[in-house]
This record gives C-alpha cells, structure tokens and sequence, in this order.
C-alpha cells in the first residue's frame, strides 16, 4: 500500500529530515511512527499524502509513484487519504458540522448524503450534540474529534494521524486509540505518530522509530 | 444528481458566501463598476444618436466656385465650358462679376458705399449642380488645381466637420470603453485578492485535504462574473435614467426648432457588448489575481 524507496526528504536551507529512508506498509495494517521532536515524523506523513516531494528516492502509494505525479493528479491522490494534521488545521469561520462537511464538498458528494455521512462520523466521534457549535467552543479533546471526524468522512483507504494525542491526558488519549482501532477493524490503512511510546506499546503494533531522520530499532 | 452540477451548486454556495461575507464591499463595487460602464454607453448613445442627427442633413450636390479676381473673362469662359462637359456635374451657371455686384448692392442697401469703391472687389463666380452627392469631392478636388480657380465652397463643409466631431466622439468612446474596463479588470482582481487573502486558512485547508484548482478557483470566478454582471446592469440603468433625464430638455430645445427629436436609447447590440465586456474583464482580473495568489500560498 505504501512502499519508500531510499527516500531522502532536504527542506530548503539544507537541512535534511529524512535521510535514505525505505520501509513498506501492508494494506489494512496499523503502524505507530515514535521519534523525539524534529525526528522527521511530520514530514514522512506529508510525503504519504503528498504534501512534500522527496529529494530523491520514490514514495509510492496504492501503485502511484508520488515523485513523478502531476501537479494536476495530486488532489486526487489525497482524497484516498483522510489527514489529522498535527495543528489540526480547522476552520473556525464555520461550525463543526461545515468542518466535517468540507471533504464531501471537495469530492462533489450528494447534499442528503453527504449530510448522512457527516451526522455518521461526527456520532463515531461523540459530537453529534456539536454539530452546530464552532469549533472555538470544543475542548482540545474535542477539537481532536473534530480532526478525526473530518478525516474519516469521506471513508479513506489510508489514515495519516500526525500526533493525535499530543496534549491529551492518558485516559482521553485511550478512548482516541479505541477510535483508530475501530477504523483498523474495518480495512483501514492506518499510521499514527507520538512522540510517546507508552501509548503504542499496549497495542501490540509494528513500531517505526525514527531518529534524525533515520530508522532506529 | 450529476457531479458537475452538485460542484456548480457547490461553487454557488460559496460565491454566495463571498457576497454576504462583504454585503458593503460588493455594493461599493458594484456601484464602481456600475458608474464605469454608464460613462462610455453615455458617450455611446449620444454619439449614436448625433450620428443620426448628420444622417438627417440632406447631403448637398451644390458648391460655388470662386475665381481669381485676376482671371480674365475668356479664362472663366474655358472653365464654364469645361465644366459643361463634365460627365458628373449637371448644371454650371456662371455668375458675372459685375452682375454680383449689382445684386449686393440692391439687397443690401450699401449701394452708396458700393458705388464710391471704384473697382468691383468681387471675382467671377460658377455655380455648379452634381448629378449626385458622392462625387462632389472628387469633382471639386481636380476643379481646385485649375489656375484660374481661387476658391471653391461647397455647403457641406459644416456637416463634413460635424461629422469627423462624430468621429472623434466615436473614437473616445471606445478608448474611454478600453480604459474603463482595465479598470474594472483591476478592480476585480483587488477585491479578489482581498477575498483570497482573508480566505487563505480554507483554501490551504481545502488543498490539503483534495481540492483541485478548479475548485478552488471557481467560487472567485462565479463571484467576479456575477459582480461584473450586476455592474453592467447597474450602468444599463443608469443611461436610461440619464436619457429619459435628457429628453424632456432637448424636445423642448428641438421644438424651438420646430423639429420632433428625442435621444434613442442604446441598442440591443450596444448592451450586448457592454455585457460581455464587463463579463470578460471581470473574469480576466479575477483569474489573474487568482493565479497570482493561488501560486504565493503553494509557496508558502
Ligand atoms: N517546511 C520546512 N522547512 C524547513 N525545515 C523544515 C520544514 N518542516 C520541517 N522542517 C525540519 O525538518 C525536521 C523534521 O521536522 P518534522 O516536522 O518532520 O519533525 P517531527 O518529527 O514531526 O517533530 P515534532 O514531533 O516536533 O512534530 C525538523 O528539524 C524541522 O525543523
Ligand atoms: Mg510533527
């Protein structure tokens, strides 16, 4: 599903955050990414989802080579891919409900469907009872959600997590995990980075370290 | 539902949004645009409607020809007899130089002052009638190389010069169309960029997660086409506003004249190509600010 070929990932000003990297992930399987901060985590995931473009090597993903993709393919190589963005990324000119509707709108769903599909996340997530809020009003937990609801909406294959219980407590970062584990059950490709490994380590997963930019075991 | 009509309804919402977001902002330019178009389609319809005002004046057939005072009485005969065979004119009377002095004393009453001059002042003279109205300058142009040939006047140099003033009148307008839809094309292309400005978290937000370009970028073009579009509406009803202001003043003026006249409104093919104007010139600057800004946020 995902396969990296010797991928090394320099940002401008020379600094490279991921140096000669290659691994493969199965379809449907559930890996955890740990690393300290600056490890390169965030970046492997923008090079899932496109985001970024290696400097050399080759990303690919369900078949496509992302290093040689047309500016023109990339939206549509996302839309196979639901994205919790380590800053979360929502809109707070909107309320909880047009967050969530967002991708649907993207994609060009039906209005009655994609209403359906939007009540069915935000009720997986526990925010049913917030669809008309705006998001300022939810807790941080809550925000999460919000995040996972949204990524989740548009039924991807792949789930990129960057960081999706940074500032929640042991208890609250559980319940997110039953979350992901959920998605797990029912065929989803899923990747979840922490820079805390306590979490994984109860779960049995494959566990990708990184340090520096490098693999460590 | 089909996907491109969900996306256009999708789009629309948005656009609607864009609206309401800024009610002021888009009556204010609406306004500009609106004052904009209403400038040149004024000088349109007024221009059109002197142009009609020329068509009116019955072109004349008739100029006089003037000879120099030095010619001699056989070289004015040359001519007349020249002119008698020529195939475009059909009459020629020549007017003595004596007999015209004679006749302005008598209606003028200056036959005193006239009498104490001594020597006639005015030249020989011909009168010329064409068989028809386009040839007359032609026919004056070779007339005039004649070396006997002082002077030629024919009626419609007035309405010649009228009608190059029409010309001219012709000429601003489309320059002024030209300049006032860069205008608006600018105009468009700010509050455009404005728009994606203060939309930037939602744009980075819709790219991130699958949004094409076409996405992205159709709800700013709508939004221009509509703005543009209202814009012209605007400036359509502002020229019929101005001649029905203008009409009532200038029948009372043609009547003092004697004359029925009342300004026409534009035409349909002038409204037509105010529209499209406004339409592509709205377009334009919106997908170039678009362009511009769409690129600086895949920079950053
Ligand atoms: N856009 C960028 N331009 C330049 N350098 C960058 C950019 N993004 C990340 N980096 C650098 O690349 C390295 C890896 O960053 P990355 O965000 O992938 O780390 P991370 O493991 O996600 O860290 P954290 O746990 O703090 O989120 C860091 O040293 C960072 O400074
Ligand atoms: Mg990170």
């Amino acid at each position: 599903m995902i396969q990296f070929n010797q991928v090394t990932k320099r940002y401008p000003g020379g600094l490279e955050a991921l140096r000669s990297l290659s691994f493969q992930i199965e379809s449907g399987e559930l890996v955890f990414l740990a690393g300290h901060s600056g490890a390169g985590k965030s970046t492997l995931l923008k090079l899932i989802a496109g985001i970024e473009r290696p400097t050399s090597g080759s990303v690919v993903v369900s078949g496509q080579n992302l290093a040689s993709l047309k500016r023109a393919s990339v939206p549509f190589v996302r839309r196979h891919i639901g994205l919790i963005f380590q800053d979360h990324k929502i809109l707070f000119d909107r309320s909880v409900f047009e967050n969530v509707m967002l991708p649907l709108d993207i994609v060009g769903f039906d209005r009655r469907e994609a209403t359906r599909r939007v009540r069915a996340a935000l009720d997986k997530v526990g925010l049913l009872g917030k669809e008309k809020l705006n998001p300022v009003a939810l807790s941080g937990g809550e925000q999460q959600r919000l995040c996972i609801a949204r990524a989740v909406v548009h039924r991807p294959a792949i789930l990129l997590a960057d960081e999706p219980t940074g500032n929640l407590d042991r208890a609250y970062s559980l319940d997110i995990m039953e979350l992901f584990k959920s998605f797990h059950q029912v065929g989803v490709t899923i990747i979840i980075s922490a820079h805390d490994e306590s979490l994984m380590a109860d779960y049995g997963r494959r566990i990708l370290r990184l340090s520096k930019g490098q693999f460590t075991q | 539902m089909k996907s491109w009509l969900i996306a256009h309804r999708t789009a629309l919402l948005a656009t609607l949004k864009l609206l309401l977001a800024a009610p002021l902002a888009s009556f204010f330019n609406v306004s500009v645009i609106g004052v904009a178009v209403a400038l040149p389609l004024t000088l349109h319809v007024l221009v059109t409607n002197m142009h009609a005002v020329v068509g009116r004046i019955p072109t004349t057939t008739e100029a006089t020809i003037f000879l120099k005072p030095s010619a001699t009485p056989s070289e004015t005969m040359r001519l007349e007899k020249q002119l008698k065979s020529h195939p475009e004119i059909a009459k020629v009377q020549v007017v003595d130089r004596a007999i015209a002095l004679k006749e302005i004393s008598q209606r003028s009453g200056i036959g005193e002052l006239v009498g104490n001059l001594g020597e006639n002042p005015l030249p020989d003279s011909i009168l010329i009638e064409l068989k028809q109205a386009g040839a007359l300058e032609l026919v004056l142009a070779t007339i005039r190389k004649d070396p006997a040939v002082d002077e030629v006047e024919a009626d419609s140099a007035w309405a010649r010069r009228f009608s190059s003033i029409v010309d001219l009148g012709e000429r601003t307008t489309r320059l002024l169309a030209g300049l006032l839809l860069l205008t608006l094309a600018l105009v468009t292309a700010n509050t455009v960029r404005l728009q994606i400005l203060t939309r930037r978290d939602e744009i980075e937000v819709s790219k991130l997660i699958g949004a094409t370009d076409h996405f992205i970028r159709r709800p700013f073009l709508y939004f221009s086409a509509l703005q543009g579009g209202m814009g012209a509406l605007l400036g359509w009803g502002i020229v019929l506003w101005v001649v029905a202001e203008l009409n009532p003043p200038l029948e009372q003026f043609a009547q003092l004249y004697g004359e029925t006249y009342r300004l026409s409104t534009p035409s349909l093919e002038a409204v037509a190509t105010v529209f499209a104007g406004a339409l592509v010139a709205s377009l334009l600057g919106a997908l170039f600010a678009v362009r511009r800004h769409l690129r600086q946020l895949d920079a950053a």
